[in-house]
């Protein structure tokens, strides 16, 4: 029986392949045969040219040596042969025999332990570098690593072979990092969790059997892969349907779309089996638009040109018709019918067509407009067994083009797209982000990190049904944009990780969300002191929405809610408003990020369907419009106990799950939102607090209390909210600082006029005398300022008492002129 | 195992599993000639028309009509029927000096490392004479 690690090794059957392997390596072979060919090569031409010269001793030696030549190179050759062989077994057919204890990929690992140390070899290894390496993990920390570790090697745990199954990478990779303590504790100083350490060694697994699969040109998959002579020799031509559609086996398209991972396999074999349906062989496929409807028909496509498919479907050819191309050759209706049967006709005789409308719904919609409803006529065409048609829907027209026409909706067998799950996803972009690294000369390097980050920005910050688009998109997006910066900073290579991927998107969406970097968290530290030079007298309300903003942006919120949802309870004109300016400003950078909606325009019954939109009229939603077009920012809610039981609904719905559905079903997401809700309710009940001098403290349960009690709003609504937030009345003090800051905004004005007002302490006691009122708050100021001292400065300058340079100030109730010295 | 045991494992391999290799890869080339020259379509649909030309016969008998339409569509099944012979003429030819290669492939397998021996060999003769 082995004992040792190392002899179960020895034993094992890829054992002469590794040792092979270790005594000349793949590189050298490769060297070797291809100087044996030079060689060979010369020596031909030495002995053509020594023939040429006569003398027959000469002629002798050179063909000595090129026997030997040849010898070798066949030697150098068959090595090669015998190595590949077991390698392409064990790699690409996963042929693993019972005594197997480990993959050929193990292997190599574990031929080169010493002393036990699984990981030391695994580090060492170039898999293993490789898997580190899209961790983001450079040769240096792995160098000083291991030196660490050197120094304690008793630790060690030692690795049992001889499980139920092979010891493959993943296996081995999760072994070292649960039994492995110091390996652990290094990926987490190194910030990489297990789930991403099995995602880079899956992706380099992959890219193994990738390289291995595109080695291989002997076998079937190659070969399948070369497009046959002669196959349609038998089918006859669709001239009047080319004229608006395009051959999909002809184009370039088809030849450039590799096989490997397919996000829409499984789709386009359900797309398959109903095409192979002996009548009605019709398919409709739906989904949002710009869902991926077409790249099942393109999977359709690789498949139908490797020879993939079913024999019902061999030699079919696939045309894709262009209804906008053909809508636009017709302005009369006759003209279109023709052309449109004649067509059809020609795709029914030349029998192999699958025919692919890219848009029904505008087919029939563009027929109606020219007065033809082209239903009947696509129905006996839909019915007859020589044709294919694959017809492409967006959800949203079909519910309001298809839906209500049965008959035709009974020729087709519906396929719904799916959303693609992460597995596949990440499988998607490795293979992508590796095509962009080698279109790019290798002037970036991906990390596994960056793609999930690239998959969760899309998710989150880009909502869409589509979420693979929107990653692949990312994607191909980050390259020029990390290559200019790179060029700008002046450096070739660039690795991309996830704080590369979240600056990057960043940038893209006015969202905070890279690494909390110097400037921003000073921002985010100081934000009570930044909203309070903004808003006067609301201390206690200003430090719960920082502390429930910071908690947002450390990464402790749930990422299925709003980022932040707050009501703003108290009297009218203490600064609920200019809260919500002012953490437009603070956290996106400018007020217009805040948007508003006033509920009580939303007190009716149809206040529902003006949010959402409605289906009848086809009209989008007010706030599903307000929401798509600016994902990110503060909405603002004004008065919101005002509106009606069923918008509150909705936003129970929103400030719970972060998105809501509009009339056509479609989600519009709401989790990159700040909701600031504002209410006068209670707005009495504070004042009697305040005027009783009750404990801050208790007011706030009691005021919660007594609003639920009066019907306001229900509890589950209430709780739904991040904080509710209590704004109390302004005192004398906060009143006088209000209307200093709105005097100086009037000052500023007039600067840029060039025209200098001085705000005098006996205009600021004046406006917060005559202008304050207890029962509107600040509010009032505003209009005193505006119809009292803008008016008199504004009647000044058009009487031209009030020049440019000069100055002016406010004494005993009027505006005193001064004359400007430069004047 | 010692490294000494290591031709053994190789001559193992060279007479065992890499000839199955070669019957497989013989047989996916086979497979590849027969699909790429498109041997069975040609074989099922030797006499059809080419291309699907052709007239429609006439809905009224009408002799003349009727001799001409025979005559086209008649003519388009001899053009395909040429065609199609030419190509599986053509593949059938291909198809054979697969099946001839592969044989001779595999018969030199079997010699290969006597060769290599006897080049070696002869080549140090040669060379050293």
């Amino acid at each position: 029986m082995p004992s040792t690690l190392a002899d179960k090794i020895r034993l094992s059957r890829l054992y002469p392949v590794l040792l092979l392997e270790e005594l000349i390596s793949r590189r050298a072979r490769n060297i070797l045969l291809f100087v044996g060919k030079l060689l060979a090569l010369g020596l031909i031409l030495l002995l053509a040219h020594a023939w040429w010269q006569g003398g027959a001793v000469a002629l002798s030696r050179w063909i000595g040596l090129a026997m030997i030549t040849l010898a070798l190179t066949l030697l150098v050759y068959l090595i090669e042969c015998f190595f590949r062989s077991y390698y392409y077994d064990n790699i690409l057919d996963n042929n693993y025999h019972r005594a197997d204890l480990f993959t050929f990929t193990v292997g190599r690992i574990l031929f080169k332990l010493k002393n036990d140390d699984v990981w030391s070899a695994f580090l060492t290894s170039s898999t293993g570098l490789a898997v580190m390496q899209r961790l983001g993990v450079s040769y240096q920390q792995i160098a000083s690593f291991l030196q660490q570790r050197d120094a304690n090697l008793q630790t060690v745990v030692k690795l049992e072979l001889g499980g139920a199954e092979a010891l493959t990478l993943r296996r081995l990779a999760d072994w070292l990092y649960q039994h492995d303590e110091s390996f652990s504790k290094w990926l987490f100083s190194l910030n990489i969790k297990i789930a991403e350490l099995d995602g880079a060694v899956e992706w380099i697994v992959n890219e193994i059997e990738a390289r291995a699969r595109a080695e291989r040109w002997w076998s079937r998959e190659h070969l399948e892969r070369i497009p046959g002579l002669a196959k349609t020799w038998s089918y006859g031509q669709v001239p009047t349907l080319l004229r608006y559609s395009e051959d999909l086996l002809a184009g370039e398209p088809t030849a450039t779309l590799a096989a490997g991972t397919s996000a829409r396999r499984a789709e386009a074999r359900r797309l398959a089996t109903i095409l192979l349906r002996s009548a009605e062989a019709n398919a409709l496929v739906v989904g949002e638009a710009g869902s991926g409807k077409l790249d099942i028909v393109w999977e359709l496509v690789r498949e139908l040109a490797l020879g993939a498919v079913p024999p019902g479907l061999e030699h079919r050819r696939p045309i894709l018709f262009h209804t906008a191309l053909f809508l636009a050759a017709f302005r009369e209706r006759e003209l279109l019918e023709r052309e449109l049967f004649k067509l059809l006709s020609e795709a029914i005789s030349a029998g192999n067509i699958i025919l692919i409308i890219d848009d029904l719904p505008a087919l029939l919609a563009g027929a109606e407009r020219l007065g033809s409803n082209i239903t009947a006529l696509l129905d006996q065409f839909l019915i007859s067994p020589a044709l294919m048609v694959v017809a492409l829907a967006d959800r949203e027209l079909f519910h309001r083009e298809l839906e209500t026409r049965d008959t035709l909706l009974q020729r087709f067998e519906q396929l719904l797209v799916a959303t693609i799950d992460q597995t596949r996803l990440i499988k998607i972009l490795e293979t992508q982000a590796v095509d962009l690294e080698s279109k790019n000369k290798s002037q970036i390097f991906f990390t596994y990190q960056a793609l999930t980050a690239l998959i969760t920005s899309a998710e989150r910050y880009f909502p869409s049904e589509n979420i693979s688009d929107q990653a692949l998109d990312l994607l191909t997006e980050i390259v020029p944009w990390v290559i200019n910066h790179e060029r700008e900073a002046g450096r070739e290579t660039r690795i991309i990780e996830r704080d590369e991927v979240l600056t990057f998107v960043q940038e893209k969406t006015g969202i905070p969300l890279g690494p909390i970097a110097a400037p921003e968290q000073a921002k985010l530290l100081g934000l009570e002191t930044e909203l309070k030079k903004q808003v006067i007298g609301q201390e206690t309300a200003l430090a719960a929405i920082s502390e429930a903003l910071r908690r947002a942006r450390a990464g402790v919120r749930n990422e299925k809610r709003p980022i932040g949802s707050f009501l703003f309870l108290g009297s009218t004109g203490v600064g609920k408003t200019e809260t919500a300016k002012a953490l437009a400003r603070v956290l996106f950078g400018r007020e217009e990020a805040m948007m508003r909606l006033d509920m009580s325009e939303y007190q009716s019954a149809e206040s529902l369907s003006r949010l959402i939109g409605s289906f009848s009229d086809g009209k989008p939603g007010l706030l599903a419009k307000l929401l798509r077009q600016n994902p990110y920012g503060v909405l603002l809610l004004d008065e919101f106990e005002k509106t009606n039981k069923d918008v509150l609904n909705l936003f129970l719905q929103i400030l719970d799950e972060g998105y809501f559905s509009d009339m056509l079903g479609r989600r519009v997401n709401a989790r990159n939102i700040v909701f600031l809700a504002t209410s006068n309710a209670g707005a009495e009940i504070i004042w009697q607090m305040i005027r009783a001098k009750r404990d801050p403290s208790t007011m706030r349960a009691e005021l919660i209390n007594q609003i639920v009690q009066a019907g306001i709003f229900r509890p589950e609504l209430l709780n739904r909210f991040d904080e509710v937030v209590i704004f109390q009345p302004l005192s004398e003090q906060n009143l006088a600082q209000v209307a200093k800051l709105q005097l100086e905004k009037l000052v500023l004005r007039l600067r840029e006029q060039g025209i200098a007002f001085q705000v005098t302490p006996e205009l600021v006691a004046e406006v917060v005398q005559k202008g304050s009122d207890p029962l509107f708050g600040a509010r009032p100021m505003a209009r005193y300022i505006q119809d009292h001292v803008e008016q008199a400065v504004a009647d000044a300058i058009i009487s031209g008492r009030l020049k440019p340079g000069a100055s002016a100030t406010w004494l005993a109730g009027t505006l005193s002129l001064q004359t400007s010295t430069n004047a | 195992m010692p490294l000494l045991a290591l031709p053994f494992e190789y001559l193992w391999w060279h007479y065992t599993l890499a000839w199955r290799d070669l019957v497989v890869i013989w047989g996916n080339y086979l497979w590849f000639i027969y699909h790429f020259f498109s041997i069975s379509v040609l074989a099922r649909t030797l006499l059809a028309p080419w291309k699907r030309l052709g007239e429609v016969y006439p809905a009224r008998f009408n002799l003349g009509a009727t001799l001409a339409t025979f005559f086209i569509n008649s003519l388009m099944r001899l053009v395909g029927a040429v065609i199609r012979i030419i190509m599986l003429v053509f593949g059938g030819l291909v198809y054979l000096l697969v099946i001839l290669l592969g044989s001779v492939t595999l018969i030199l397998w079997l010699v290969l490392p006597l060769i290599i021996i006897l080049a070696l060999v002869l080549g140090l003769a040669l060379l050293f004479k």
